[in-house]
């Protein structure tokens, strides 16, 4: 514990040079902390949670929403096939197909069926009543409203379509937060997609029901149809429509590397400088007493603080960041909020102290092992 | 003045310290390099892609992707009869209508790939006059014509991509008909077929988008037609403008890209300093000597800075011929298109300036601290 | 005939921390040209101050310092570079040669400052390498050499350049006896054979044994005592 103290002591007695450390540090374990908060929240979204599996039922061999154009009469013969619990019809229309932050998609559902079909849904302002009524209204998820800015009574315009801000609201379900559902006729002629087409549909299964199978039938029934289908569970059919978008991420996990090996390489030229420059005072402690493993011992520990100091303030920072800042990735009408956690922030930690201690072990080795009458000739 | 020989030789004195200036100043004007070359590209070929010439006339709220975009099919030759002053090459008037849409197609026997399409007649040649058919023909029904560079987005080696391939889309062959060019511009890594097969394959009876090149009219003379007209519920955007709200679009990611260099950047520059600090400590007494001898501080600046620069100047140059194996002339695919790295004397110069900087301003604050020190402390320092 | 040094009521403080300290506090010397004066006396009687502010490396808090003429302290940082530049050679307990230079290019430093070509400059190293005896060891490094022969080095630096005024802080310091007699004699050789003034700090009474008088400096003053003629003030 005392060798602790003693190192902190020394770190901060080279302000200058801890420092430019930490914040070098700082700057490597923000971008990784970046990407981790990216990778984390991209495999939240891609990934099957055992509960309450959502099926999308979409035009087979195509990707982007304005492509899609699937009956809406189709509806009365999902909910007919087994395994279904609940369906609903929605059109999908996006400012941009492309991957990009800026994304605005407008769901369009049958007014009626949304509180039944998702009853999970908080509304935090207005109300269902409120967005009921108006033909032009539009319930927005938060996340979508704080980007934007926007509060119940707010009219605004994109996409080439006017609405009305009924209420806002927020949902377990990550998609909802990030759009603006808007009454399904509305959008239909908005749109020029023209009434009875819709983009997809969300299906929900009966407990105990196997969403493949349940797949499977539905893409049997309307196989022969002139708009054939496929479906499959809500995570796995972002993973392959958003493609571009998980390219996009995957590529960013390069430049978590590249961050980590930055780090690495900053503590390691710090903690290597600083044995260099204490060879007489660290011989001066061995006659003392000190022991070779003391001094190693000290040795890894600044580096640890400056590794953890360090990746504290970058870690923390990103996370604040994304926190107070919300991004959203969109692509072909799927958005992607990245979020951060408390996984995130843990796991950035944990990497600063690993990266601090392993940055020290061989200064920390060469420390210790040089002989101590060569070390107080020293000049 | 000190002689120069002094500044080489004390880069050797440490050949691991050497080492770290020079691939630490490597790693910093390699960044610079390459997110200057990234968004440079980028902004390039979506600049490049459109013409002031050009007018696009798409469905009106739909102004921002021409994917989205619904346009009656009277609308191409409404507005080629009522806009005049039009190009019009030996009779024909520049007025395209296309269907523009983004499927997934397999080469060969492949997996299918998503790729951009787009259905034209040989009006489109009038229009888009970066387009250069340079292998085979324009494609007849069955056919279809490759961009240069749409092997990329389809994910195979060039070769494949010749006069002769088959492309399937769903379930439906067809034969390359040839190869066109477009350089510098989105155009081309798309596929081009007969506007006749794409409509009758994705099932729709309307365009995306009607094309026009404007001869003597103005773009408000296009934009009046849309009003008179406004029972096609058109809107009219210059093909640049499109291009440029693209360009907006993508604007985060660029600013991704450079905040990243940046972030990397910060950690080898502290890294360089914490060395650099630490190497001109143990020259205090050398420094002290020299001033003793009457050398005067600025001789001894100027002799440090001449060291870092030659450090910083080589570490340049190992990123330069990096970025010439590894970076220049390579092709990058994002989502409209794909756009071809070019080092450019603009991205060379500032390259150039940042190992200037970096060995100069980044010298500057630890030779101060070494040079700082009054003489009679300074020759006791060890 | 004024002294070749004159110093009157020369006063040095600097702060350290919180404390002012005044290693000398009005002190009064003369040196005639030629003269190899030791100056001896217990670690912080200021005798490294004394020495410095001789060589131009420090600057009086109050006083006079004249050396041949000139009153050294009023002179500006950059007239005191330049000047020290000519008229001043520095040796040092430690030697601190340029470890990445060899002896000739060592030697070689103070010429630089001054206009000369490039064969005169070689002429004078020669000169200097000769006269401390190194001709054969020109081309080594300072860690190729012993310390005597590095200290003979430093002493060649010291005078290539044709200095009127030599200042040395301990040069014997870090030798063995024999190296010491050997720079010793060197020293006195070029006070009495080319009229070098010379003005050297030792704690060693051996090496003041070597020069033409000695004087204690304690707690900033001056006091007087020497094996040739007593002399508290020159003529």
């Amino acid at each position: 514990m005392n060798l602790l103290i003693l190192a902190l002591k020394n770190i901060t007695r080279h302000r200058l040079r801890s420092f430019l450390t930490m914040a070098g540090v700082a700057a490597g374990m923000f971008l990784f902390t970046s990407v981790e908060t990216m990778q984390r929240s991209l495999s939240e979204v891609t990934s099957a949670g055992a509960e309450d599996t959502t099926l999308v039922v979409y035009r087979e061999n195509r990707f982007c929403p304005a492509t899609s154009r699937l009956p809406e009469y189709y509806l009365s013969t999902i909910m007919k096939i087994e395994g279904v619990r609940e369906t609903i019809p929605i059109q999908i229309a996006v400012n941009n197909c492309g991957a990009s932050l800026d994304v605005i998609t407008f769901r369009g559902v049958p007014p009626g069926r949304l509180e039944e079909y998702n009853p999970n849904l908080d509304v935090l302002e207005g109300s269902f009543e409120a967005w009921t009524k108006r033909s032009d209204a539009a319930l927005i998820g938060e996340t979508f409203a704080r980007r934007r800015g926007l509060e119940t009574g707010d009219q605004f315009e994109a996409v080439g379509i006017k609405v009305h801000v009924a209420g806002v609201i927020a949902s377990r379900e990550a998609q909802d937060n990030n759009v603006a559902y808007v009454h399904l006729p509305f959008l239909q002629q908005a749109s020029n997609v023209g009434l009875g087409t819709v983009t997809q549909f969300n299906v929900k299964i009966k407990p105990g029901a196997h969403p493949d199978e349940v797949a499977q039938r539905i893409d049997q029934t309307f196989a022969s149809d002139s708009q054939p289908t496929q479906t499959r569970p809500e995570q796995a059919f972002f993973a392959e429509t958003a493609r571009e978008l998980i390219e996009l991420v995957g590529f960013t996990r390069w430049l978590g590397l590249g961050a980590v090996a930055a780090v690495l390489g900053l503590v390691a030229n710090a903690v290597l400088l600083i044995v260099r420059s204490r060879v007489k005072e660290t011989a001066i402690l061995q006659t003392l007493g000190f022991s070779k493993t003391h001094i190693a011992a000290l040795v890894s520990s600044e580096g640890l603080l400056l590794g953890l100091l360090g990746g504290a303030a970058g870690v923390i920072a990103a996370v604040s960041f994304f926190h107070w800042q919300s991004f959203t990735l969109g692509n072909e009408g799927l958005t992607l909020a990245i979020t951060p956690d408390l996984v995130v922030l843990v796991k950035g930690l944990g990497v600063a102290l690993l990266l601090g201690f392993l940055a020290s072990l061989y200064p920390a080795w060469l420390a210790s092992r040089r002989p101590v009458v060569d070390s107080l000739n020293a000049a | 003045m000190l002689p120069l020989t002094y500044a080489i030789r004390n880069l050797f004195r440490d050949p691991g310290r050497l080492l770290q200036t020079v691939g630490g100043s490597a790693l910093v004007v390699l960044l610079v390099i390459a997110a200057g070359a990234l968004t440079n590209g980028m902004n390039g070929v979506l600049a490049a892609s459109g013409s002031e010439r050009n007018v696009i006339l798409l469905a009106a709220g739909s102004e921002e992707s021409v994917e989205r975009s619904e346009v009656p099919l009277e609308a191409e030759s409404a507005a080629a009869t009522a806009v005049r002053g039009l190009v019009k090459p030996l009779g024909t008037t520049a007025a395209s209508g296309e269907i523009v849409y983004m499927a997934p197609l397999a080469v060969g026997d492949g997996p299918p790939v998503p790729a951009l399409l787009r259905g034209v007649t040989a009006k489109a040649l009038l229009v888009h006059t970066k387009v250069r058919v340079v292998e085979g023909r324009f494609p007849r029904p069955g056919e279809v014509i490759v961009g240069r560079l749409a092997h990329r987005t389809l994910g195979v080696a060039p070769g494949r991509l010749v006069p002769g391939a088959t492309i399937r889309f769903e379930s439906a062959s067809f034969r390359v008909a040839g190869v066109f060019e477009a350089p510098a511009t989105v155009l081309e890594s798309e596929v081009w077929f007969d506007r006749n097969d794409l409509a009758t394959l994705t099932q729709r009876d309307t365009l995306s988008a009607v094309y026009v090149r404007l001869d003597e009219a103005a773009f408000d003379d296009v934009h009046a037609f849309t009003l008179q007209r406004n029972d096609l519920e058109l809107a009219a955007i210059r093909e640049d403008r499109y291009y440029d709200k693209v360009r907006a679009f993508f604007a985060p990611i660029r600013v991704m890209t450079w905040v990243t260099a940046g972030l990397v950047a910060a950690g080898a520059l502290f890294g360089g300093l914490n060395t650099l600090y630490a190497a001109f400590a143990s020259r205090i007494r050398e420094m002290a000597t020299l001033q003793s001898i009457g050398f005067t501080r600025r001789a001894l600046l100027e002799s440090l800075i001449q060291e870092s620069l030659l450090a910083a100047l080589t570490g340049s140059l190992v990123a330069f011929v990096l970025a010439i194996l590894f970076l220049d002339g390579r092709s990058i695919p994002f989502s409209l298109g794909t756009f071809v790295v070019e080092l450019t004397p603009a991205i060379i110069l500032t390259a150039l300036a940042t190992g200037v900087a970096l060995g100069t301003l980044g010298t500057l604050p630890p030779a101060l601290r070494c040079l700082q020190p009054p003489l009679p402390v300074a020759l006791r320092s060890s | 005939m004024s002294s070749f040094i004159q110093i009157r009521n020369l006063t040095k403080s600097y702060r350290k921390g919180p404390n002012l300290i005044t290693p000398l506090k009005d002190l009064t010397l003369d040196v005639p040209r030629g003269e190899f004066l030791a100056l001896m006396g217990p670690s912080g009687s200021g005798k490294t101050t004394l020495l410095n502010l001789l060589a131009g490396i420090d600057s009086p808090t109050q006083g006079e310092l004249l050396i041949d003429g000139r009153d050294v302290a009023r002179l500006s940082r950059s007239a005191l570079t330049k000047w020290r530049s000519r008229h001043v050679g520095y040796i040092f307990q430690l030697y601190h040669l340029v470890p990445i230079l060899s002896a000739w290019e060592n030697v070689e430093l103070p010429l630089l400052l001054l206009p000369l070509s490039r064969a005169e400059r070689g002429a004078r190293i020669d000169a200097a390498l000769e006269l401390v005896g190194l001709s054969d060891r020109s081309r080594h490094r300072p860690t190729e050499l012993s310390g005597g022969q590095e200290q003979r080095v430093a002493i060649a630096r010291a005078i290539v350049h044709d200095p009127e005024l030599l200042v040395a802080d301990e040069p014997t310091g870090d030798l063995d006896s024999e190296s010491a007699a050997s720079v010793l004699t060197l020293l006195g050789s070029l006070a009495r054979d080319h009229g070098k003034t010379i003005v050297m700090v030792t704690h060693d009474p051996r090496a003041a044994s070597a020069a033409d008088r000695t004087l204690h400096l304690e707690k900033g003053q001056l006091i007087e005592s020497g094996k040739l003629e007593t002399a508290t003030a020159g003529p």
